[in-house]
């Protein structure tokens, strides 16, 4: 037990230096700096649009009030942070380092690989607009609909978020592992990220038939669902245990499925 | 004419690099849907539960097809070359073209063109069988000259919405990476041209704001046209005006390519 929590320690500590490079590496250049700044602000209006559309029609969409999915809308703002800030550009260059057999130094490392190769680079830019921005909405929401703040609804929610953000890495991670096997990956990669948009809205939007496939199947309506149907006591028994074992599972997958994966690594351009 | 066979070896090369990244296009399109399955689904669900007839000015199956349009028609216009000027800049390779006898503007126009084209097949041939499709549902009432003056306004979107980018792109010879900023202006103009949702969701005084500004007429205006939402004299009135834009475009990107120009310091060439 004292060993774990000592590997623990260690890996929190290096990504925390992990971190700090990639802020350093970004500071470095200053106008890319800021038209980065520019350019998440850009994507961030594309989703406030959302917002703009459901207020001025003022219409309670399949029972959802206009405040309701500004908490939806205000998650998925917050929870694109922690994917595209965090997960993303890892996940986007994993087929190249497999490719060029870039994992040869990594592999030296006393360090586990799987964190090496999937976390070491960050976008914090995009990180800090998304979540200050996700976090005013999502306040804003909270308050116009009057919803408790105690332990259980702060708790919950940060707690669903947590296991949205388990998922988010699990679940876009999962595809690109096939890299190991196959030799260019893009197309995967470009389809599957493509997928996180569809929790622009709520889930509720959709037919009852996409509804479970989204939550079972291919769980990306759990993402950010979850989070506000939990403050919001619209949360089926069903998908509470759910939420409590697919990310057990999917983190279970990805962990198989690398291991599997790296006895395919043939470290081909060394 | 021989000065044009140089411009038309730049429109063939950029035709065989589009060539060369089909499988990349095709991908690309497949992602540009999801937002419109997106907005399907969240339309249908608005429309589903006011029970009014008409929102923002919009049946519902106008509104389906402006969404449908939309995600079509901004793929037609959408650029990237200013991706290949900021490099031109950076590396220094656009000296060579103030050593040869190639004028930088044709040679871009003509390369874009061609670069469009296989592309621009492909989605003509899915927005011909949207629209086909529209008319047969009786969505769109669809006439000869509905669909020329229609192909008419997305050319002259096309030529618009190269010129707002190679304007844009002349920020390249102050700020050399510029790259980030490209694709905010890029996203930023999707919204205001009617891209994602009719401009009029926005309210009456963000509708009357875009008609100062060009950004509408490479996307909202054409769709309108063939929507059936213009008058006749509105259609020509939108014809004017995307000339206007046009000539007004074209004589900022060279007044801002000259301004540039001056500071250009050939690093690295």
């Amino acid at each position: 037990m004292r060993e774990l929590l000592r590997e623990i320690r260690k890996h929190l500590r290096i990504y925390g230096l992990f971190l700090k490079n990639s802020l350093i590496a970004e500071m470095e250049y200053r106008f890319n700096f800021i038209g980065n700044l520019c350019m998440e602000m850009g994507y961030l209006l594309v989703k406030l649009s959302y917002v703009i559309v459901v207020y001025r029609s003022g219409v309670t969409i399949n029972g959802l009030a206009p405040d309701e999915i500004l908490l939806f809308i205000g998650t998925f703002i917050t929870l694109t942070g922690a994917y595209a800030g965090l997960f993303m550009l890892n996940n986007f260059r994993l087929r190249l380092k497999i490719r060029d057999g870039d994992l040869d130094l990594l592999l030296t490392k006393p360090v586990s690989l799987q964190f090496m190769a999937t976390l070491r680079q960050a976008d914090l830019t995009l990180f800090a607009v998304d979540a200050v921005a996700g976090v005013i909405v999502v306040a804003i929401a909270w308050a116009r609909l009057g919803i408790p703040v105690s332990l259980v609804t702060l708790g919950g929610y940060a707690g669903f978020m947590a296991i949205s953000v388990l998922v988010s890495y699990s679940l876009f991670l999962l595809p690109q592992i096939l890299s190991f096997w196959l030799t260019n990956t893009s197309a995967i990669a470009e389809v599957t990220d493509s997928f996180w948009d569809f929790n622009n809205m709520p889930m509720d939007i959709y037919n009852r038939w996409i509804k479970q496939v989204g939550v079972f199947v291919l769980p990306i309506f759990v993402i950010s669902n979850f989070p506000p149907m939990f403050v919001l006591n619209k949360m089926p028994p069903a998908y509470l245990a759910w939420s409590a074992l697919l990310p057990l599972i999917l983190l279970l997958a990805v962990r198989l499925l690398w291991r599997q994966g790296l006895k395919n690594y043939s470290s081909a351009s060394s | 004419m021989p000065w044009l066979r140089k411009y038309t070896k730049a429109f063939e090369l950029g035709f065989q690099t589009a060539l060369e990244y089909r499988a990349n296009f095709l991908l690309s399109l497949l992602s540009a849907a999801y937002p419109i399955v997106i907005q399907v689904f969240m339309w249908t669900a608005i429309y589903g539960s006011s029970g009014e007839a008409v929102i923002y000015g919009y049946t519902y199956r106008q509104m389906l097809t402006y969404t449908f349009l939309a995600g079509l028609v901004a793929r037609v216009v959408r650029t990237g070359f200013e991706y290949d000027i900021m490099e031109d800049i950076k590396n220094g390779k656009f000296s060579q073209f103030l050593v040869q006898p190639l004028g930088y503007f044709p040679y871009r126009l003509f390369a874009y063109l061609g670069q469009k084209l296989p592309n621009l097949g492909m989605i003509l041939i899915i927005l011909v069988a949207v629209l086909f499709a529209l008319s047969a549902f009786e969505i769109v009432a669809l006439s000869i000259s509905t669909t020329l003056v229609f192909l008419v306004t997305l050319a002259l979107a096309v030529i618009l919405n190269f010129l707002i980018f190679y304007c844009f792109s002349a920020v390249a010879f102050w700020i050399v990476e510029i790259g980030f900023l490209f694709e905010g202006i890029r996203i930023v103009t999707i919204l205001l041209s009617g891209g994602i949702f009719p401009l009029e969701v926005f309210g009456a005084r963000f509708v009357q704001a875009m008609s100062l500004l060009p950004f509408k007429y490479t996307v909202s205006y054409p769709i309108n046209v063939i929507n059936g939402a213009m008058s006749p004299a509105q259609i020509a009135q939108g014809l004017l005006t995307q000339c206007f834009w046009i000539a007004a475009c074209w004589g900022l990107a060279h007044y801002l390519w000259r301004l540039g120009g001056r500071r250009y310091v050939a690093v690295g060439g």
